[in-house]
């Protein structure tokens, strides 16, 4: 018996089943818990206490305000004491500028001491340096936020002509650097033929580094800023930064999830250990040496998920195939039945990383976000140019699941069956040809009991908005907190879910995390554009779709012309409600002319709710087959 | 086993306040020189794609401030450097003085595992003025290089471009070899010790 493991397991069922969300709850810290020693976290846990609106652009003059701005700092041990009502609030979140007035005597505020400062050549040609306070803010500011102004520089003849630095235009980017400002890996949301991100990027890593650097000298640490319409946020993972930016108005603690997952999908090839000794010798290791082609087509399909709007993300659960409780119980049995030693988990997951069934110790559950991982893996890495797995192929493969265990690796064999994949995970290195018997035989027993069928059918087919009798609702996701999944409709006529990121993003952050209940509506009234919402019309349904009540029909009709029409004449306007309770969280969009009234929308989101909680034994996993 | 990428080297500039460190950086990537004098604030980043033989390279420049003030950006700036450039002025006896101490400096900060072997290029900038106005001599530094541990030395001019691409080659290379020495070499075989067996004894289910 292995204590460590206990410890270990023992966190990881905290953090899947007694939190209800680990994304937003600050509760189980493991501080609070003799029996647990400190360990990663299970997800960075920022409250929702809503930033303060602070701009580069308005650092300056805040800096000359009393401190009483959102802004905190990490350092408890070199808090002032009359900080202490931010450390309370929790909002661990830095804000430019002020950081010089927090940790010294403010006598002259606009002197700034030393650290926070990087070069700057002027527009200007008189090079005056009085301001040299306002450098820092100024170049960050030109870093992100400067888009369009060409036309100044060719006026200057300056040296700031030839900086070259890029302007980040993209709408999202990715960078990951080691703490030596080296630059490992890049990803935007532009797809440059010309320039790889790598090169467009390489000239930001040493002033990103030397901002973080810089805060960290003064005892704080830098978490995020916002400059306009750009957000930029820092996730030090020591040796390794972390760094999303981004205009799609994500909140800070959406794009901390988002480097959460990819600095765990880092792990979940080198593992922690790796990383630390690669760069223990050497500070100015290049990490890129220890990434294959695998690894980085994998961190690019992330980053691209995550770049293109990932719903399990954002609501941190992950997506369940609707399966009938017989076909459940038989799967759990099959499961069951195959068990053999070495396996600790096993799981049937559809593409898209959607969870079919789990067996599991009775004790361990694994967290959302290696099963994020993990999936990716699976799907993204194993398939061939034609997006087809070959059934023919065995996988076995090491994966450091980081939030299982960050220090060390389990072995998963995958195989791929149809359109969906068996994925059996165990501690023995050695274990493959076990494992692979054990694949064999579940297999066959799943033939025999003739599941293969239903669950192929299962997968097929979608849950529509027209079964659960909504028709104003044009996409909703509901996710059981219980069981930290979700489950979202079909989108009508091959819609993109890409296109419902702004109003799943703003609804998703209006939830109240500080009471049990909270229901938030809102309302887009500026017309999106045309191209951002499929035609409706496309909601006819599709063939594949199960019977539906014939009643529903009329008033769906109508709904739909309703839509349609405006969607030509006038455009749609939107309207969405979040809502949340400590057993489920349900974000509901709908779209029609003139909006649909909080009172409609909430009858809507009630007969959601009715229809989840009535077949929650068929949308969700539950406890799953546990040994 | 990893792909091949553009080797990424660090290079960090050093030297007195106004011995033209920016405006070495600046002609050896833009080809420029201003004659204009503004002083860094902090540090710069330029970063330049070299050829070394037949690998390509990417050399970030780090330019620091040469004032005391800005002294306190040390460490964050040093670490995982591949090789450090000391500069100074040929007219300024002092800024050769210096030399030692902002070499010493370096490798205080940077905590370099093997100083001696860490490799500096040294560059003894404004050669092209008059005679009459070089006070550190080209023999004086050359000895004084030796001294330091045989580090290799250049005499240049930003402003004329004199000798620039030649040092930076030097550097480049000296940089490289830093970057590529060190490999590591440690093994992936953490495999995670588990016992479920004990752990769920009267679990059967």
């Amino acid at each position: 018996m292995n204590p460590t493991m206990s410890e270990e397991t023992t966190q990881q069922t905290k953090d899947t089943t007694t939190t209800s969300n680990p994304n937003q709850s600050t509760t189980n810290s493991p501080q609070n818990d003799p029996q647990i020693r400190p360990r990663l976290p299970s997800r960075p846990s920022i409250t929702s206490t809503p930033l303060s609106p602070l701009t580069l652009g308005t650092a300056r003059s805040l800096r000359m305000a009393a401190p009483t701005t959102k802004t905190s700092f990490e350092n408890a041990g070199k808090q002032p004491t009359r900080y202490s009502g931010f450390l309370d609030n929790n909002s661990m979140y830095s804000s430019m500028g002020l950081n010089g007035q927090s940790n010294h005597d403010n006598s002259d505020m606009f002197t700034i001491r030393t650290t926070p400062t990087l070069t700057i050549y002027p527009a200007g040609e008189d090079g005056n340096y009085n301001d040299a306070e306002s450098t820092f803010t100024d170049r960050l500011e030109q870093m992100i936020s400067r888009t369009n102004s060409d036309h100044n520089q060719k006026q200057a003849e300056d040296l700031f002509d030839d900086l070259h630095n890029p302007v980040i235009k993209d709408a999202k980017v990715f960078l990951i650097l080691s703490d030596a400002g080296k630059l490992i890996y890049a990803k935007s949301s532009t797809d440059d033929e010309d320039q790889e991100d790598e090169d467009r990027y390489i000239g930001y890593v040493g002033l990103i580094q030397t901002v973080i650097n810089s805060f960290q000298l003064d005892g704080s640490n830098f978490k995020s800023l916002i400059a306009g319409s750009t957000r930029l946020v820092v996730m030090n993972e020591a040796p390794i930064i972390l760094v999303a930016v981004s205009k799609l108005n994500e909140s800070e603690q959406d794009l901390t999830n988002q480097l959460d997952l990819l600095h765990s999908f880092l792990l979940s090839t080198l593992s922690k250990p790796q990383i630390i000794r690669s760069f223990q010798n050497k500070h100015g290791f290049d990490l890129r040496k220890h990434l294959g082609r695998a690894d980085l087509s994998g961190l690019d399909a992330l980053s691209n998920s995550l770049i293109n709007f990932d719903i399990g993300v954002l609501v941190g659960a992950l997506q369940s195939i609707r399966l009938r409780k017989t076909i459940r119980s038989k799967l759990n049995q099959v499961l069951l039945n195959n068990k053999n030693k070495d396996i600790l988990y096993g799981l049937l997951v559809a593409p898209g990383g959607k969870l079919i069934s789990i067996m599991r110790p009775k004790r361990h559950t694994l967290h959302t976000t290696d099963l994020q991982v993990l999936f990716s893996l699976v799907f993204n890495q194993f398939k061939d140019k034609k997006n087809n797995f070959d059934e023919d192929e065995e996988l076995w493969m090491p994966v450091c699941l980081s939030k299982f265990n960050a220090n060390g690796f389990l072995y998963s064999f995958v195989k791929f069956v149809g359109n969906f994949a068996l994925v059996l995970i165990a501690a023995n290195k050695n274990s493959f040809f076990e494992m692979r018997e054990t694949a064999q035989n579940i297999l066959k027993d799943m033939i025999t009991k003739d599941l293969l069928a239903p669950l192929q059918e299962a997968i097929r087919r979608p849950i529509t908005t027209l079964e659960i009798q909504v028709p104003l609702v044009y996409h909703f996701v509901f996710k059981s907190k219980k069981n930290l999944q979700y489950i979202v409709p079909n989108l009508p006529n091959e819609g993109n879910v890409k296109n419902l990121q702004k109003y799943y993003v703003k609804l998703q952050s209006s939830i109240d995390r500080t009471s049990k209940i909270s229901i938030t509506y809102l309302k887009w009234d500026s017309p999106i554009k045309s191209s951002s919402f499929p035609p409706s019309n496309s909601m006819t349904p599709s063939s594949s779709r199960p019977p539906t009540r014939s009643q529903s029909t009329i008033s769906l009709s109508a709904t739909l012309n309703n839509m349609n029409n405006s969607d030509i004449q006038d455009p749609n306007s939107i309207s969405g409600l979040a809502w949340s309770t400590p057993n489920y969280e349900l974000l509901v969009i709908s779209s029609s002319s003139g909006g649909v009234k909080k009172e409609d929308l909430v009858t809507s989101a009630r007969a959601i709710v009715n229809w989840c909680r009535k077949y929650e034994e068929r949308l969700f996993v539950h406890n799953g087959a546990t040994f | 086993m990893a792909i091949k990428k553009k080797t990424l080297l660090k290079v960090i500039i050093l030297g007195d306040s106004g011995v033209g460190k920016t405006s070495l950086m600046q002609q050896f990537v833009n080809g420029k020189f201003s004659h204009q004098y503004k002083a860094t604030i902090g540090a710069d980043f330029l970063t330049k794609e070299l050829t070394i033989d037949d690998k390509t390279v990417t050399m970030q420049i780090w330019d620091t401030a040469g004032q005391e003030r800005f002294q306190s950006l040390g460490v964050a700036f040093y670490r995982g450097a591949d090789c450090c450039v000391l500069v100074y002025d040929v007219t300024n006896q002092k800024s050769f003085d210096n030399i030692s101490s902002w070499k010493d400096e370096f490798l205080i900060q940077a905590n370099v595992k093997d100083p001696e072997n860490f490799p500096f290029v040294i560059i003894g900038n404004k050669v092209d003025v008059d005679e009459s106005k070089k006070i550190v001599t080209q023999k004086k530094a050359q000895q004084y290089a030796v001294n330091l541990g045989n580090l290799p030395i250049f005499q240049t001019s930003a402003k004329e471009a004199i000798n620039i691409d030649q040092a930076f080659d030097v550097i480049a290379r000296n940089a490289l070899q830093q970057e590529e020495n060190e490999e590591f070499n440690g093994d992936f075989d953490d495999a995670i010790n588990i016992n479920l067996e004990s752990e769920n004894q009267g679990c059967a289910c």
